[in-house]
């Protein structure tokens, strides 16, 4: 009920928070709290799965906290969320009864180092020498021992923030030396004395996160004077971003298979169509963004991530690219499953998720095209669908984005997952897809133009014809003058359809060349490009032709279908439009197919004619 | 933009439009302690695309200084 409270916000943000969504959110939550539940005592459970956290620092973590609690929330948890003073707490912790009751299922230590080593952070109090190691160890054995007091007394995981580079100090040619020096030294310090060795504490690394936002936009002077908070509001939430990255494994929640999309994602273009000589993936640009996406997923598979592939292509021409492609990084072996075949994509991932044995809220689906992406979360919400940019270049980045991948050990097991799962792989033929996917093209808002051909529209039809492998019935390459000829021809008719939707225009994607013969139609050439495979579109344009024919006085429209080793897509497609076979010769693998016209059904009604 | 400064107050501090007034100070709103204060500045802040100064931050004392100060930033063309 929060979180559906919580998601709705955020679809009406388009996904993006500020940090005052974070505090409008929070105040919504509570109020919906204590509509269910008016007269709270403490200790009544809230709705979710409990979690406690205790949040020590050396500077106000109020606003932090809202953030936190929020996306707490927003993972199905019901966080209870402390703060304490860092310089008041390490007194305290020694008399009993300090923290109460209060069982943390997590501890968050950040201490900013400003305070605590003035040596270091300010040049009015900048020490050299033996006097600063001295000064820098003695401090750092204070905060030892606090996070050894804290593990005795709570025995649960210690998230410890690092400490960020000294921004503060002057430096000028001369300087910089001794305040890099004294912080490289306090960093191996931190390393060994709190770190290292010590089982269930764990390094938030706060200094990435200031360097990566930038000193200049992380630093609020304002904040710091006025509530001794040293960060920008607006930084909050990538600081909750970290937190969480460590919540979401120790609550389970974290994300353990990534499945992957073929063309455009794991290579550049479509392999149906370019070629394995085609697909760009290469050392050189632009091939070279493809080649180190897979190398960073390779890294994500050594960590423990599942990967499996979810494409629409013919699996024989992907196991060439994987056999025979001098650059493929990826190794068929690096996959737990594959599915490669022309069903839609959530019935696919239905299936690896049963295939593996992992539920599908553990699965997160990388796709470079937002039809498939939508149609993942209509009908499979529960995935986490990324949304991934338009340029390949910052594929890597998006996923790096997420904080779903992170375990908080690392097991023999998680590496050799893979070959786990690829041993346990069945073979299991593959299921029809079953829901209904209506819901889904309609949402897409398709409209289409069905049209004769004209001058306009001539060079895109000879480049579909010249071009088109995979949705592509005969695949005869006819070139522009012999089209040029049936376009002057009485015998010849050429129609050509085109299709927006709300993702944008998708310009001429069909394209038909009929032969007159009497009362019959025969589909000389029929094909869509491959960008709108699956969409239904054969239905439509047929049906369009079926139309025309029929005004035309044409008795019967004649379909033939020509095997390719590239057009495995639609070898099905006059079968399932209702044809009848009726011819297929010893000589040659051609099949015939008619329709006898004057019933041939409307086309869906989820597809509108275009306005202009 | 009183009203989306008032809305923002509302939002934050549990209020229907017709509970504010100008005097209205943190001495009548239970929410408005320094907490309070710091959302509503970073609400302000976001809203309205402006930085107040740590000044105007202590200046802010009652509701219309909440006026008067924005007044200034969105007078002075920012």
């Amino acid at each position: 009920m929060i979180r559906e409270l919580i998601l709705e916000y955020e679809a009406k943000k388009k996904g993006k928070l500020c940090f005052h969504d974070y505090v409008l959110l929070e105040k919504k939550i509570d109020r919906a709290l204590k509509n269910e539940n008016p007269d709270p005592v403490p200790g009544d459970p809230i709705p979710g799965i409990p979690f406690r956290c205790m949040i020590i620092t050396n500077f106000t973590a109020e606003m932090v906290k809202k953030a936190l609690r929020v996306e707490c929330f927003k993972l199905g948890l019901a966080p209870e969320v402390v703060s304490y003073e860092y310089f008041g707490i390490v007194s305290r912790l020694g008399e009993s009864g300090e923290g109460g009751g209060f069982q943390p299922d997590l501890i968050i230590l950040g201490l900013l180092g400003d305070e605590i080593f003035p040596h270091i952070y300010q040049d009015a109090g900048a020490a050299n020498g033996t006097d600063l190691e001295e000064k820098t160890r003695e401090e750092l054995e204070q905060v030892a021992a606090l996070t050894g007091m804290l593990k005795d007394r709570f025995k649960c995981p210690l998230l410890v923030h690092n400490f960020h580079y000294p921004f503060d100090r002057q430096t000028d040619p001369f300087g910089a030396s001794s305040v890099f020096q004294s912080y490289a030294f306090l960093n191996s310090c931190f390393s060994s004395n709190i770190l290292s060795g010590k089982k269930g504490v764990y390094c938030l690394d706060y200094n990435k996160l200031v360097n990566k936002t930038g000193w200049d936009r992380w630093k609020d002077e304002r904040q710091w004077y006025l509530f001794k908070q040293p960060f920008h509001n607006d930084c909050i939430p990538s600081l909750v971003h970290e937190y969480m990255r460590f919540i979401k494994p120790l609550k389970g929640k974290n994300k353990k298979c990534l499945v992957l999309d073929l063309d455009n994602t794991l290579w550049g273009g479509v392999l149906g169509e370019a070629g394995i000589d085609g697909i760009q993936l290469e050392p050189q640009s632009p091939g070279n963004i493809f080649l180190d996406f897979q190398k960073y997923l390779k890294a994500l598979a050594n960590k423990g991530i599942i990967l499996a592939i979810c494409s629409k292509n013919n699996e024989s021409d992907v196991d060439r690219v994987f056999q025979e492609h001098p650059f493929m990084f990826l190794k068929k072996k690096d996959f737990a499953a594959t599915k490669i075949n022309w069903q839609d994509k959530p019935q696919n991932i239905r299936e690896i998720s049963e295939e593996i044995g992992i539920g599908m809220d553990s699965i997160v689906f990388v796709d470079d095209n937002p039809r498939e992406r939508e149609l993942m979360r209509e009908m499979a919400p529960e995935v986490l669908t990324v949304e991934l940019p338009e340029d390949p270049a910052l594929y890597r980045a998006a996923l790096e984005g997420l904080n779903d991948f992170d375990a908080l050990t690392r097991t023999e097991e998680d590496s050799q997952r893979q070959a786990h799962y690829q041993a346990k792989k069945s073979r299991d033929s593959l299921k029809e897809s079953s829901g209904s996917l209506d819901g889904f093209y309609k949402n897409l808002k398709m409209q289409i133009a069905f049209k004769e051909i004209q001058p306009a529209s001539f060079d895109r039809i000879c480049q579909l014809v010249k071009k088109t492998n995979q949705f592509n019935l005969t695949t005869r390459r006819y070139s522009e003058d012999e089209i040029s000829r049936f376009v002057d021809s009485p015998d010849y008719k050429i129609y050509s359809l085109k299709m927006v939707d709300k993702y944008g225009d998708n310009g001429l994607i069909g394209a038909a060349i009929v032969h007159i013969q009497d009362a019959a139609w025969r589909l000389d050439v029929f094909l869509l490009s491959c960008r709108v495979i699956g969409l239904t579109l054969e239905k439509v344009f047929i049906s369009k032709l079926a139309a025309e024919a029929n005004q035309r006085q044409a008795q019967k429209l004649v379909g033939v279908y020509i095997p390719s080793p590239k057009n495995g897509v639609c070898q099905n497609m006059y079968r399932d439009l209702g044809f009848k076979h009726v011819e297929s010769r010893e000589d040659t693998p051609e099949e015939v197919w008619e329709y006898a016209l004057g019933k041939f059904p409307d086309p869906p009604d989820y597809v509108q004619p275009l306005q202009d | 933009m009183k009203e989306e400064a008032d809305e923002i107050f509302c939002a934050l501090f549990d209020l229907e439009p017709e509970d504010l007034n100008d005097d209205l100070s943190p001495d009548q709103v239970p929410e408005w302690d320094s907490i309070g204060h710091m959302s509503l500045v970073s609400g302000l802040e976001s809203q309205f695309g402006v930085q107040l100064s740590t000044g105007e931050i202590l200046e802010i004392q009652q509701l219309k200084d909440v006026y008067k100060v924005l007044e200034r930033h969105l007078s002075s063309g920012q």
